[in-house]
């Protein structure tokens, strides 16, 4: 049976890894006592899907894991036991039983939620001001470092499908996250010229059907 | 937290890992940080930390932290910042705790121990420490000669800890609460009546003119003579930790570490740890299978590895690795035998665990002719390696890595030759055993490092010119197709020879490294020779003196006045017979070879028998 984990991962955990977050699963579900699923060939290893990576550093209310298990469990009583098993800063905010053929987390998933507090007062008018001319321009340069090492330039204007204040003066971004591409939210930052320190957490992870947004746990096909 | 998100692997700093222990501060009086001077992946690796650490806290009234080497990006933030080092636990400065322990696993580690007392805002030296400050306390292998860092620390303690550590603490919260903290005289005296528990700054060192240790003297009515180990008689009744942290970054052994016994009967005449972890006690198969079922449960780890100085060694061996695949093996966790003797038993023991087989198997032969192999009393012969290597070609291994040692005493042209010689018959070996694969054979040789304890703690080690020629001469006969060489720096072995007989006055070479910059030794990247050149240089200390001199049978050596049981003139027979090429058996057998362990410390040899026993000479 394959299930949908919804968790956040706020305060120190925020500093740990991908690497880091899989080896911590794996540890926790077998402390739990759960019968994950073992994949076959060489080098075994237990069947765990993450969602798209989170930056080091930022926290989330909104991360998704998937998991196959060997044997039936009451998801209720997933959730119960294998939070037990987690370190502070790590919630489990819901477990779903999804169907064994459901797209994986990564190919569903394509839009990303962020919000944006200011840890210095900002002018609620400036900022204003700022995202709409962003909004207003046709392309957004960013420079980044491409798989080679060399730097190259992307344009992430269509990836920022929307920046709104609310409650003002908070910032609330909507920001393509896939597999096609990704427009991270300290770029975005860059592009308003804003140099107020900000927390920054990512609220959401949605799949875009038209002008809809879906939560993963809701997707079945 | 704001500091976190500047560093690499903020995890490092987090304290808050799976089984952490976050004693209450003020309900626990008696108050300790455990410090592994090296970076958190090399101390998170340490079985030492996880025991002591457990056999604390589970005490009533005393608490133990950790802390480690912060890495240098860290260590710049920390200085920057005019932050002095925390522990992981509560994030408290060190100099808030009652006492700081340093556990020194080598000697490279020394000048870490500097700086990390200074990031921490202590004194270095000992005499510099008035009331006040944490009391600093030494254990592990290091202290098998602490006589180089001894200026550096309040006290040591010999042997093992799981009962000593304790009871120490105990003294500790009980002089708190007689008002006698501050009295640091008193609080040493305390001590020192303690059983294992050596405070140097009651001996007096004196020398002869040519610069030899004439005598270390008490200087103190009601001191001991010699300080002697402790040990624990039975392992089975001994402390074991079952909810170790379980660490959220990858460290370098990231498994649990089942202890299957401690202490190596092999006699290996350059082995220290051979020596002072004497005499064997292995544990129960019962004792130890229920301590595996509680650490699966308790860390979720995905390997478990029989740990030990020669797993192989452990009477019930195979039914307990059976029996741990058996219950394990579904569950996604592997079983692992980090240290494999040369015998064909081994490797189909490891093949029976299922060992992770891309990787390549490791077996230490240390010297290349079977001459130089009796010397040492490797017990070893080529057939055993060619057997063994055999036995993991048709296995499917197509990795075979050889370990060797340059530089030991009476080692000649032909020894060298050996080396290379051994390492194309196994490649040959590969080739005809597994057809069509590319089978690869890698070579790594160290430096011989005569330690403290061993049989050859009288040999001088090769000169650095006479190593790097070695390593040359190798690395023009260890080349082609399938044939890897490494080596280790000649430098940092001759360092660590410099450090491991040294006495006292060395202390004033380590500091002027570290002043120098030096730390982080054991990483290659950080070490610099030129800071050591420089030390010895400004202290007008020899390190020749140290590394490259053989000593005179009756010399006083800078640690007489320890005892680890072992006796100095069953040493210097074994001495004698390594000159003579004399192999001298393993006392497992039955036959005590007279090291002087056993009545010395009244314990005795502990092994599980069961219906597999063997003895050690059948090798399967
Ligand atoms: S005293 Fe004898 S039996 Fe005991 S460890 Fe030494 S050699 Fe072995």
């Amino acid at each position: 049976m394959r299930l949908r984990i919804k968790y956040s991962k706020t305060g120190q955990m925020a500093f740990l890894g991908h690497l880091e977050m899989l080896r911590l699963w794996q540890r926790a579900m077998r402390r739990a006592g759960l019968p994950v699923a073992m994949s076959q060939g060489f080098n075994p290893h237990p069947r765990l899907a993450f969602g798209p990576a989170l930056a080091l550093g930022l926290e989330s209310l909104a991360e998704y894991l998937d998991v196959e298990l060997a044997a039936d469990r009451e998801p209720d009583r997933v959730q119960v036991e294998l939070q037990a098993q987690l370190p502070p800063g790590l919630e489990i905010l819901l477990v779903r039983t999804i169907p064994d053929q459901a797209p994986a987390l990564t190919a569903v998933i394509d839009v990303a939620a962020y919000r944006v507090t200011w840890l210095k007062e900002v002018d609620p008018g400036l900022l204003q001001q700022r995202v709409e001319s962003l909004l207003a321009r046709q392309e957004v340069l960013v420079r980044r470092t491409g798989r080679d090492g060399r730097p190259r330039v992307k344009d992430i204007r269509p990836g920022i499908l929307k920046l709104v204040l609310d409650p003002s003066p908070d910032l609330v971004m909507l920001l393509q996250c896939s597999q096609a591409g990704s427009v991270r939210p300290e770029e975005v930052l860059k592009a308003l010229a804003l140099e107020t320190p900000a927390r920054m957490v990512r609220t959401g992870l949605f799949a875009r059907r038209g002008d809809d947004l879906l939560a993963p746990e809701d997707i079945s096909g | 937290m704001k500091l976190l998100s500047q560093v690499t692997k903020p995890a490092r700093y987090l304290g808050t890992e799976w089984n952490a222990v976050h004693k209450d501060w003020e309900e626990n009086p008696a108050r300790m940080v455990f410090i592994y001077p090296d970076l958190y992946e090399v101390g998170m690796s340490h079985l030492g930390l996880a025991i002591l650490y457990g056999a604390v806290n589970e005490q009533p009234g005393m608490l133990m932290e950790r802390a480690f080497a912060p890495g240098p990006d860290m260590e710049a933030l920390l200085r920057e910042n005019h932050i002095p080092l925390f522990s992981l636990e509560s994030h408290r400065p060190l100099a808030d705790f009652d006492v700081i322990g340093f556990t020194l696993q080598y000697e490279m580690s020394y000048t870490t121990i500097l700086n990390i007392l200074d990031l921490a805002g202590i004194p270095v030296l000992a005499t510099e420490r008035g009331a006040g400050y944490p009391l600093i306390i030494g254990g592990g292998p290091g202290v098998a000669n602490p006589e180089p860092v001894a200026p550096f620390f309040d006290c040591f303690l010999l042997g093992d800890g799981e009962e000593a550590l304790p009871e120490f603490l105990n003294l500790v919260g009980q002089l708190k609460k007689e008002g006698l903290w501050d009295h640091r005289r008193e609080v040493l005296d305390r001590i020192a009546s303690l059983p294992g528990f050596y405070v140097p700054s009651f001996y007096d060192v004196t020398y002869n003119s040519d610069g030899t240790v004439a005598a270390v003297v008490p200087n103190r009515p009601g001191i001991p003579e010699r300080v002697s180990k402790r040990v624990l008689p039975d392992l089975d009744e001994a402390y074991f930790p079952t909810r170790p942290i379980v660490p959220f970054l990858e460290v370098v052994h990231d498994r649990i570490m089942l202890e299957v016994m401690r202490g190596c009967t092999h006699g290996c005449r350059f082995c220290q740890a051979g020596a002072i972890y004497r005499p064997v006690r292995e544990r129960d198969l019962a004792v130890l299978l229920r301590q595996a079922e509680e650490l699966v449960r308790h860390t979720g780890h995905e390997e478990i590895s029989l740990t030990s100085l020669s797993t192989a060694d452990y009477s019930r061996v195979e039914e307990l690795a059976r029996a741990l695949v058996a219950a394990y093996g579904d569950l996604g966790v592997s079983v692992s035998l980090p240290s494999l003797r040369v015998d064909a038993f081994s490797v189909r023991l490891a093949d029976a665990v299922q060992q992770v087989r891309k990787s390549s198997l490791t077996f230490a032969p240390e010297a290349g002719s079977q001459r130089l192999r009796d010397v040492i009393n490797k017990g070893v012969t080529e057939d055993d390696i060619l057997t063994a290597t055999a036995e993991a070609f048709r296995a499917g291994w197509q990795a075979i890595k050889l370990y060797f040692m340059l530089g030991l005493p009476t080692e000649g042209e032909e020894d060298l030759q050996g080396i290379a010689g051994l390492a194309r018959r196994i490649l040959y070996q590969g080739r005809e055993l597994a057809p069509g694969k590319k089978p690869t054979v890698t070579v790594s040789v160290s430096s011989f490092v005569p330690k403290a304890w061993t049989a050859f703690q009288w040999e001088p080690q090769d000169q650095v010119a006479v190593l790097k020629e070695k390593q040359q001469l190798l690395r023009n006969h260890i080349k082609g197709p399938g044939l890897r060489f490494n080596w280790h720096d000649a430098e940092i072995s001759y360092i660590e020879a410099v450090l491991a007989r040294g006495d006292r006055r060395l202390a004033a070479a380590i500091m002027a490294a570290w002043r120098r910059g030096a730390r982080l030794e054991g990483w290659s990247e950080y070490f610099s020779y030129a800071c050591w050149e420089r030390a010895f240089q400004e202290t007008g200390l020899d390190p020749a003196f140290y590394a490259n001199r053989e000593r005179r049978e009756e010399e006083v050596f800078p640690w007489d006045h320890l005892d680890f049981g072992v006796s100095k003139t069953f040493l210097l027979r074994e001495r004698r017979r390594a000159r003579a090429g004399q192999l001298t058996a393993d006392c497992r057998s039955g036959r005590c070879t007279g090291c002087g362990v056993c009545p010395g410390l009244g314990v005795d040899l502990r092994l599980k028998g069961g219906p597999e026993d063997r003895a050690p000479a059948d090798k399967v």
